[in-house]
């Protein structure tokens, strides 16, 4: 960024602080690890669909060990991966992505996160069946991926610089 | 008119309603927007208030309680109406009060005031003795100011509380009459409002207090998890200003403020801050501004008018130093170190509202007359160990308004007050915003802040 600063001081808010990068940063970790949690809950549910074997509890079981999520007794492995209050579900990685982007994305992306949460609490409780399981993730993968068009169409290309330029000068910082 | 499908919860609230008369006549201000309502019918009303409701949600418009929770700021979309003629008294007594409570600050940190007892001054927790002997940029301690009124009927409005460190409000007052002009376009047929440009305002006002042409202003915000967060970043989008947290600065060794960022570190001219203990957020940052080379907004010490037991003092302020009588009347306070004073609550403690002289937000502030029995012998026993913690304040009736509760798909008549928000500029020129932040008190409440769950409403001034 070659701008003079005193000459975008009161015209734009384009200043890669740190707290901005973090926010950067994290919204896009949680955005990428709600949509990778999706993924596996819709290849889980759609293999159960099919007939496929192991069922979709044993698969997300899995899931659950590798991402180091521990189910504890009375929950169900598809309740801590979908809304869990917490970091490890599809839900709890939205609603962090939602605090980041209240610090740096433009209204256009927040309104995709809202949706995305909205289409989670809204599907008339918890799914149960993987056909419920199935439809809910397919319908949560749509609206991130709207959400990732939002980011590319309402924020990067107006930004100063690219996306990866601003991953690579925080790497660099570190 | 009256409201015949709407207004079966229409229960008598206060002495004066903002909507109708005695009679439970709409008023004439009113009459366009009641006529609106009966149009649009209970389950348009409900459908419209639900997708403002996601609207809120979804555009992150937000004013948490808990930071672990996300909480969608609580709306009603009826708009108050406040009436020209209303307005100008209003603003001209806004206009005064902040002048007389700016020449208040000037003489105080000059040790020059006489007018309220050092006793009283010199334990508000927000003066600060270092600030003693400096005299801020232009001359200006408060350049932003909320000032809390209730409308008592006919014109006749009453303050409250005065907010003079870091007054919260004015991006909820946009958005809601924002959202409301877009959402419910029939509410505004007919009524010419008073427009106003906040920007503008802010930025000008930026400008004539510091000495370059272009300084580089940032707002400093406590973070996301902040209560009024949304207001921080929505200030920051409207000014064009970037939104700095404390590590995002520090104090150079030449004694000024730098921005750091991912480019270079940058020399920053004003910081309009929004927290309160600045050297939590930034070491180094008092003395930097006491040596001027950095201009704050609103300035430090400015606390110190903010004080509930300072307000007792007000119009002996306005007349000591513009020679003039208070416009607008204040809620009679009582001063709890003063023995008569102290006697007099005691005896009449279950008619007054007692209030924490530092508390804000709504919190520490006791309406005995909503208490009960116990939980009013323990803050009377608050105030005879800690008189000088509280002060006491006479109950007010103040005005309803209607709000409509969508689950029951009916109106209802809720306690409101106004926050009213001005500047000051680096010449001496304030501006009041019209309107301001109408806030609705709870179910049979009389507390509005937000913080205490209050909602926000929508408010206009109408030619």
């Amino acid at each position: 960024m070659t701008m003079d600063p005193r000459t975008i001081a009161l015209g734009t808010d384009r200043w890669l602080t740190d707290s901005r990068v973090y926010n950067l940063v994290w919204l896009g970790r949680w955005i990428e690890r709600a949509q990778n949690i999706a993924r596996v809950l819709l290849w889980a549910a759609q293999r159960e669909v099919d007939g496929g074997a192991p069922s979709m509890e044993e698969v997300l079981g899995i899931a659950a060990d590798v991402r180091g999520v521990s189910v504890s007794r009375g929950e169900s492995v598809l309740d801590a991966l979908l809304s869990r209050d917490s970091g490890a579900s599809l839900r709890g990685c939205l609603v962090a992505a939602r605090y980041n982007a209240t610090h740096v994305a433009p209204l256009e992306v927040m309104r995709h996160i809202g949706g995305a949460i909205e289409n989670l609490d809204g599907s008339g409780g918890a799914p149960s069946s993987p056909e419920e399981v199935a439809a809910l993730m397919r319908s949560s993968l749509a609206i991130l991926d709207d959400l990732h068009r939002a980011i590319e169409e309402s924020w990067f290309h107006t930004d100063v610089i690219s996306e990866e330029e601003v991953y690579r000068r925080f790497i660099q910082q570190q | 008119m009256s409201l015949s499908q709407l207004d079966r919860e229409n229960r008598a609230v206060s002495a004066f309603s903002e909507w109708q008369d005695s009679e439970g006549r709409v008023r004439r201000h009113y009459e366009s927007i009641a006529e609106a309502v009966e149009r649009l019918g209970p389950q348009e009303m409900a459908r419209r208030w639900g997708a403002a409701g996601r609207q809120v949600d979804f555009d992150a418009f937000t004013f948490y309680l808990d930071p672990r929770q996300y909480r969608p700021a609580p709306a009603d979309w009826l708009p108050r109406v406040i009436p020209a003629e209303h307005w100008e008294v209003i603003s001209a007594g806004v206009t005064q009060r902040l002048k007389a409570i700016n020449r208040f600050l000037l003489d105080l940190y000059d040790g020059e005031q006489t007018i309220v007892p050092p006793e009283v001054v010199f334990t508000s927790r927000y003066f600060y003795p270092e600030v003693q002997g400096f005299r801020p940029p232009k001359g200006v301690f408060v350049h932003i100011y909320g000032i809390d009124l209730v409308h008592m009927g006919e014109g006749r409005y009453v303050v409250l509380e005065d907010n003079l460190r870091i007054p919260s409000g004015i991006a909820y007052q946009l958005k809601t009459a924002d959202m409301a002009s877009r959402l419910f376009p029939e509410f505004a047929q007919g009524y010419d409002i008073r427009p106003y440009d906040i920007r503008q305002g802010y930025l000008d006002m930026f400008r004539s207090l510091c000495d370059v042409e272009s300084p580089v202003c940032v707002l400093l915000t406590d973070g996301k998890f902040g209560s009024a967060f949304f207001e921080h970043r929505c200030l920051s989008d409207l000014l064009g200003i970037p939104l700095v947290e404390g590590a995002d600065l520090y104090v150079g060794n030449d004694g000024r403020v730098y921005a750091r960022t991912l480019d270079r570190d940058i020399a920053v001219d004003l910081i309009y801050r929004r927290v309160e203990d600045l050297e939590m957020f930034l070491p180094g940052l008092r003395e930097a501004y006491l040596d001027r080379k950095v201009v704050l907004v609103n300035g430090i010490g400015s606390g110190a008018a903010d004080d509930k037991l300072v307000f007792l003092w007000a119009p002996q302020m306005i007349e000591s130093y513009l020679g003039e009588t208070a416009i607008l009347e204040q809620a009679k306070s009582y001063n709890l170190q003063d023995a008569a004073d102290r006697r007099f609550v005691i005896e009449n403690l279950d008619m007054l509202v007692i209030k924490a002289r530092q508390g804000y937000g709504g919190l520490g502030v006791y309406v005995m007359p909503d208490l009960s029995e116990t939980h009013r012998a323990r803050v009377a026993r608050d105030i005879i160990e800690n008189p000088e913690v509280f002060i006491a304040q006479e109950t007010l009736d103040f005005s309803d308004h209607m709000v409509f509760n969508d689950a029951a798909g009916a109106l209802e008549r809720r306690r409101v007050d106004l926050r009213v928000f001005a500047i000051q500029d680096g010449n001496g020129n304030v501006t009041v915003f019209p309107g301001g932040l109408t806030r609705v008190a709870l179910p049979g409440g009389r507390i509005t802040n937000n913080s205490s769950g209050g909602l926000c409403k929508p408010t206009w001034v109408v030619s």
